[in-house]
């Protein structure tokens, strides 16, 4: 039997499991004393994270060790191959979700932050529940080139144009409906904030650079939902609350609670209603991680995803 | 509705690291002028060096300290305040808690009874309390729990002071000054299970030094609360103690291999 382990470690019994929140756990963090300090109380384990999380070992390995597994495994339908259900773990589920949180309507437009794993996994996800467009906003030419060819969405380059007045003029002067930040804390811009942003984070005044989700509040239409999928650790500055506030936001987040959508996540990959393996860019044996890593983390060759097979 | 934990006359809900012991005494501008002059003094002093140095840097710390603060010790002991605000209601140690008074809650997803009756099984009890090796049930509500910090091992005898059906549970001793280890079940609202109370009476015969040595060899005596409850609520929850132990790492290369 194949299975999907989700990424992050839900108990299955606490308060949380039981409302379907599995990243927020309470007994899978066996090392909770930092975020219980730093976030007021201590979130679940993930594999191969920080150690703020648990400091559970990855899954880039032969074997992985799996606690609570009838709660954290889900069994892969006969005959689909690996490639389409590996990303049914993090990536997809997380972008899933990014879309779930936007309350899709009929007719909405849904603007997508970034193009990388997860934003390619939101853009398809916001389709699959509704939406009538998906724009994508990136800089590098060829995940921009997937998210339009792959994920079917129109696309943003913002090295190459204002993404607020362009969304401005995409929506009929409305604004997107939902956005959804699939960036987090290491986001880059071209605008004084980002200049600004750096200059802070050189002297540690500030942690993380929230260039792209201060942009998702300003370009939202008035009422709509800011959905944050992109990862972030502790502090940002210059908050544009009164934007939020003022035009009634709704701000929803959250690390992904995967155990609660990746049955259906599976169901429509049987389907054929959704294909991740596109992500695939590169595979490597595990001897060859570490330049595997390298040519993700420096998006060489167009780097996306690198599957490893472990038995190769 | 009323809660139907019994209630210990000086056991009470607001923990003593919850209140503020030293209430705001220093209106804003005079804690802006303080902290200015108190780092003036501190960056002359760095300058000077010296006896006077030293001086001027001791005062010029506490100026900053009292100003960032906005707690003066010395208007305290005068009974000033330079704030306009009214004096906030002082909230007193009770005689209880003059010995050293711990209390940590967690809540529980399981009924009540359940709670109890695990916990009222001594051979449970080694699972998720830190250090402590055994119980022994010495019948007329004695027992004897053994306990091992780093290889030292040592017994103690208790006496079930209160043992409450679901509700409460309290262990004293008869040896040395009076400590108590009391544990409170009350049901959250709701449905969502039992809060778990924890409070330790620890006496301050054993003094501040002594409080300190036993943190840092791991036995900080709030850590062993914490870190108890985390572990029942585990246990009692999810059935099992979750860990990384053992596990591979590609930072610390184990002993074994690096021989071979």
């Amino acid at each position: 039997m194949r299975v999907v382990v989700d990424s992050i470690i839900g108990c299955g019994h606490c308060f949380f499991c039981q409302s379907e929140q599995y990243a927020l756990c309470d007994n899978t963090n066996p090392k909770p004393e930092l975020t219980d300090k730093l976030y007021g109380y201590p979130t679940a384990g993930i594999y191969g994270y920080s150690h703020a999380f648990g400091g559970f070992a990855g899954s880039h390995a032969t074997y992985v060790r799996v606690p609570f597994a009838d709660t954290n495994a889900f069994e892969v339908p006969e005959g689909l191959p690996d490639e389409r259900v590996v990303f049914a773990s993090d990536a997809l589920p997380t972008g899933y979700m990014g879309a779930d949180l936007c309350n899709i309507q009929r007719g909405d437009v849904v603007a997508v932050w970034g193009c990388g794993g997860v934003g390619q996994m939101a853009i398809l996800s916001a389709y699959l529940l509704g939406a009538e467009r998906v724009i994508a906003i990136d800089r590098f030419p060829e995940r921009l080139a997937m998210a339009r060819d792959r994920a079917g969405a129109e696309i943003l380059d913002y090295e190459q144009v204002d993404v607020r007045e362009a969304l401005r003029e995409m929506t009929g002067g409305r604004g997107p409906d939902a956005c959804i930040d699939c960036v987090g804390m290491e986001a880059h811009g071209t605008g004084i904030d980002y200049a600004y942003d750096r200059v802070k984070q050189a002297v540690r005044l500030e942690t993380d650079r929230p260039t792209v989700l201060r942009q998702a509040i300003l370009a939202c239409r008035k009422g709509g939902t800011v959905s944050i999928m992109g990862v972030y650790g502790g502090f940002v500055d210059k908050f544009p609350m009164g934007a939020a506030m003022n035009k009634g936001l709704t701000l929803k987040m959250g690390p992904q609670h995967g155990q609660r959508y990746i049955p259906r996540l599976l169901e429509h990959i049987r389907k054929g209603e959704l294909d991740p393996s596109y992500l695939i860019t590169h595979r490597a044996r595990l001897a060859d991680g570490q330049e595997a890593y390298d040519t993700f983390k420096e998006k060489r060759d167009g780097c996306m995803r690198v599957v490893f097979t472990p038995e190769a | 509705m009323q809660s139907k934990t019994p209630r210990l006359d000086d056991i009470h809900g607001i923990p003593a690291r919850a209140r503020k012991m030293k209430p705001l005494n220093v209106g804003p501008n005079e804690r802006v002028v303080s902290a200015a002059i108190g780092g003036g003094l501190v960056a002359w002093a760095l300058w000077r060096r010296g006896a006077l140095g030293l001086l001027a840097g001791a005062f010029g710390g506490a100026l900053t300290h009292r100003g960032l603060r906005g707690h003066c010790p010395a208007y305290e002991a005068l009974g000033l305040s330079s704030r306009k605000a009214p004096k906030p209601t002082p909230m007193p140690l009770g005689a209880a808690e003059e010995l050293t008074r711990i209390e940590r809650t967690v809540t529980v997803a399981r009924p009540a009874n359940e709670v109890y009756a695990f916990l009222r099984d001594p051979a449970h009890v080694p699972h998720f309390a830190p250090h402590v090796e055994r119980v022994e049930d010495l019948g007329e509500g004695r027992i004897r729990v053994w306990t091992a910090l780093s290889g030292e091992r040592s017994s103690w005898e208790a006496h079930i002071d209160l043992d409450h059906e679901a509700r409460a549970l309290v262990l004293g001793h008869a040896e040395g000054p009076p400590e108590r280890l009391a544990i409170l079940l009350g049901d959250a609202p709701g449905g969502r299970g039992t809060e778990i109370r924890l409070v330790l009476e620890l006496s301050k015969t054993r003094g501040l030094l002594f409080r300190a040595l036993t943190a840092v060899a791991g036995a900080d005596p709030d850590a062993w609360a914490r870190a108890g409850l985390r572990r029942l609520k585990m246990l009692l929850e999810a059935g099992e103690i979750v860990t990384t132990e053992g596990q591979p790492s590609g930072r610390f290369i184990p002993l074994t291999r690096a021989a071979a």
